[in-house]
């Protein structure tokens, strides 16, 4: 049963069969029921009725097989709300990557996914210095040259996504570089990066000073011309390093024309007008030096002249626009602040690259 | 007789059916839907749900399902509760806007002259005197239809007293808006209506003026915007009823999400403390307006709709009303 399931997501056309939909429904169900139990008291509490749990473990299912809706994002864009027509229009995180690859090409993917690789590709931009720490041991004297030049600094996974794994480290806490070093290689168990930290600027700092504030600035290259479109401002909570809207951090949309912040939301639904711990008001704040952040989002794109869509993450220092990361398969997120689904756009957008294949 | 009630209800639904089209087109384009089908959708769920075009396109109930759509309270399902829920006695000082003047004059803090109160010449005459330019509305009309802001000494060649007896119309004070407001909009008053229910504040709407009109009426070409209850801040874009939605004013450029209404808690306040005269009504919207003293109310709602407020939050007041 689970090879069949297997199969039927890996085959394209398999999984967009209405047909077979009920029989995958079916397989699904029982593994799934205490994911979407935990899901469930996520969003509506402890005290669920029985009945009523069990009506929404159906649909949950459901929608995640014929409309590939993850148990989260039923709750998140009020799914039990919506026409079929309505919930057809959502890209979500099982879709997103198939998406994404329509319009990228998947050899320059590892680009992206390693960050070793996005860092040699776009150095320039970087506007910091990063150190590759092995496991082995091998780079151990490169790494205390770095120590020595910034002591405090940021550790990401090579492998990780979503925020997970990232620390900010102090070398004062440590006698040596070499005990860092073996502390960090028994916390990674595998390489992983060492970065100079990000200043942020204060305008941007203020919303929640413990993590950089990113701008996601997803580009569309067109044959003619480069657009950024439904650009977003991530901002951190709890006091959090990252940002990640993985790790509860707060979404806030941007005009693209304009750089004014109009909605904002988290992941657990909530809508914000003002950031709950530090009380600076979100909504109507313009983003500073938005023109040439766009420019530089602009330019980025050119880089990696064969991929149509890359979602920039971008940081403001007092050196201008810094690029913290750039993802092929960034996800479509700020359809969740709106609750609006977006593949009609996408598809007017994908058919006006007139992508050959 | 049933055949006359038939032609009736189709005449009435072919004018809905025209004014939907316009809106039929656009939604058609931006969602791949074909016309005939939400021209369908519209047509049954205004016999279900009583929804009007403004309704069914820009609450975009043909993405929602029933569960989606029972979110939202019409007109008719307002009227309806409102029938259930009211005391038709009380109705009488809310209605008539001079009765309005009466009962709620500390709250209105502005002069007026009517057409069974303070009727006579000397009345007029002596408001002419003291005010310069005032603002005429119709006296048995809504959605801000007629009115118009003229100099009191000449009105189409007529003096204030003559224009207002043959047309039927009431003549009010001019209210001076503060600073910030006029930064908005500086041709209309542009007021925040605040919808209680039993007292609480559930939902909140700013009212803008715009392209040159000189209220802020949603019917007559105003834009609308939704307003948080507990900050006071315009938390979406400004929305019109042609489907429109701006990040700035078009005619100011001030930006609008983010906007904060000035002296917000004293608005709330004066809001509650007039709450305190009404009788047996639950549900009100109050027209609030932030003048140079302070804020005023410019009219007291009691029929009308919630689509200013419903349309710029994406999802109805239903449940807040029901509860």
């Amino acid at each position: 049963m689970n090879k069949l399931i297997e199969k039927i997501k890996e085959s394209e056309s398999l999984r967009n069969c209405k047909l077979l939909a009920p029989i995958v429904y079916l397989c699904y169900l029982p593994g799934r029921k205490q994911y979407a139990i935990d899901v469930i008291r996520r969003f509506m509490g402890k005290n669920v009725p029985t009945k009523v749990q069990r009506r929404l473990i159906r649909k949950m299912v459901w929608n995640r097989v014929v409309y590939h809706i993850n148990f989260t994002e039923y709750f998140l864009y009020d799914v039990e709300k919506l026409s079929g027509k309505g919930k057809r229009a959502i890209i979500g995180l099982l879709d997103n990557a198939h998406e994404a690859d329509r319009m990228n090409r998947p050899e320059n993917r590892e680009l992206f996914n390693d960050k070793m690789l996005t860092y040699n590709r776009f150095k320039e931009f970087y506007g910091r210095d990063v150190c590759l720490v092995k496991s082995s041991g091998d780079s151990l004297n490169e790494f205390s040259e770095f120590v020595r030049k910034h002591p405090k600094f940021i550790a990401k996974p090579l492998s990780e996504s979503l925020g997970i794994g990232v620390a900010v480290f102090d070398a004062v806490n440590y006698s040596s570089a070499e005990e860092l070093h073996s502390a960090l290689v028994a916390k990674y168990k595998e390489d992983f990066l060492a970065e100079e930290l990000i200043v942020s600027v204060e305008e941007l700092a203020m919303f929640h000073p413990s993590s950089v504030n990113t701008l996601r600035m997803p580009t569309y290259r067109f044959d003619d011309r480069i657009e950024v479109r439904h650009p977003f401002l991530r901002i951190g909570r709890r006091g959090a390093v990252v940002d990640n809207a993985g790790q509860g951090g707060i979404i806030a949309l941007i005009d693209s024309d304009t750089g004014i912040v109009f909605s904002a939301a988290d992941e657990s639904g909530r809508n914000y007008v003002i950031h709950p711990e530090t009380g600076v008001q979100i909504i109507g704040y313009k983003i500073p030096k938005w023109e040439e952040a766009k420019e530089f989002a602009k330019k980025l794109a050119q880089v990696v002249p064969e991929n149509r869509y890359t979602g920039w993450d971008i940081a403001l220092t007092e050196k201008g626009w810094v690029m913290v990361e750039g993802n092929s398969r960034a996800h479509f997120l700020h359809q969740m602040p709106l609750r609006k689904g977006y593949r009609e756009e996408l598809e007017g957008i994908i058919a006006d690259m007139k992508i050959k294949k | 007789m049933i055949i006359k009630r038939i032609k009736n209800h189709f005449e009435n639904r072919m004018i809905s059916m025209k004014k939907a089209i316009p809106y039929a087109e656009r939604a058609s384009k931006q969602y791949h839907i074909s016309k005939l089908r939400l021209l369908i959708g519209f047509y049954l769920n205004s016999l279900l749900h009583g929804s009007t075009a403004v309704d069914y396109f820009l609450c975009k109930y043909f993405l929602l399902n029933r569960h989606g759509k029972k979110q939202f309270i019409t007109k008719k399902q307002r009227n309806k509760y409102e029938e259930a829920h009211t005391n038709e006695k009380f109705l009488y000082h809310l209605y008539n806007k001079e009765r309005t003047f009466v009962r709620f004059a500390d709250f209105m803090k502005r002069d007026w002259c009517g057409q069974t109160l303070r009727n006579t010449e000397e009345a007029y005459k002596r408001f002419a005197e003291a005010h310069s330019r005032c603002i005429v509305k119709p006296y048995n009309d809504y959605g801000g239809k007629g009115i118009r802001i003229v100099p009191t000494n000449d009105i189409d060649g007529m003096d204030l007293f003559t224009f207002c007896k043959k047309n039927n119309y009431m003549a009010e004070e001019l209210i001076e808006q503060c600073d910030e407001l006029n930064a908005m909009y500086p041709k209309a008053i542009n007021t925040v209506r605040v919808v209680t229910n039993n007292g609480d504040c559930i939902a909140a709407a700013f009212r803008m003026g715009s392209g040159g009109g000189e209220i802020d009426n949603a019917t007559s070409g105003g834009m609308f915007a939704e307003v948080d209850a507990k900050t006071g801040i315009v938390v979406s874009l400004g929305y019109n009823f042609e489907g429109d939605s701006y990040i700035t004013h078009p005619d100011t450029g001030t930006v609008i999400p983010g906007f904060r209404i000035p002296l917000w808690d004293e608005c709330l306040k004066m809001v509650a403390e007039a709450e305190k005269l009404i009788d047996g009504v639950s549900l009100i919207g109050w027209d609030v307006a932030v003048s140079k003293d302070g804020p005023t109310i410019v009219e007291i709602n009691v029929k009308s709709g919630f689509r200013i407020i419903q349309i710029p939050n994406g999802h109805g007041i239903r449940d807040k009303i029901l509860n």
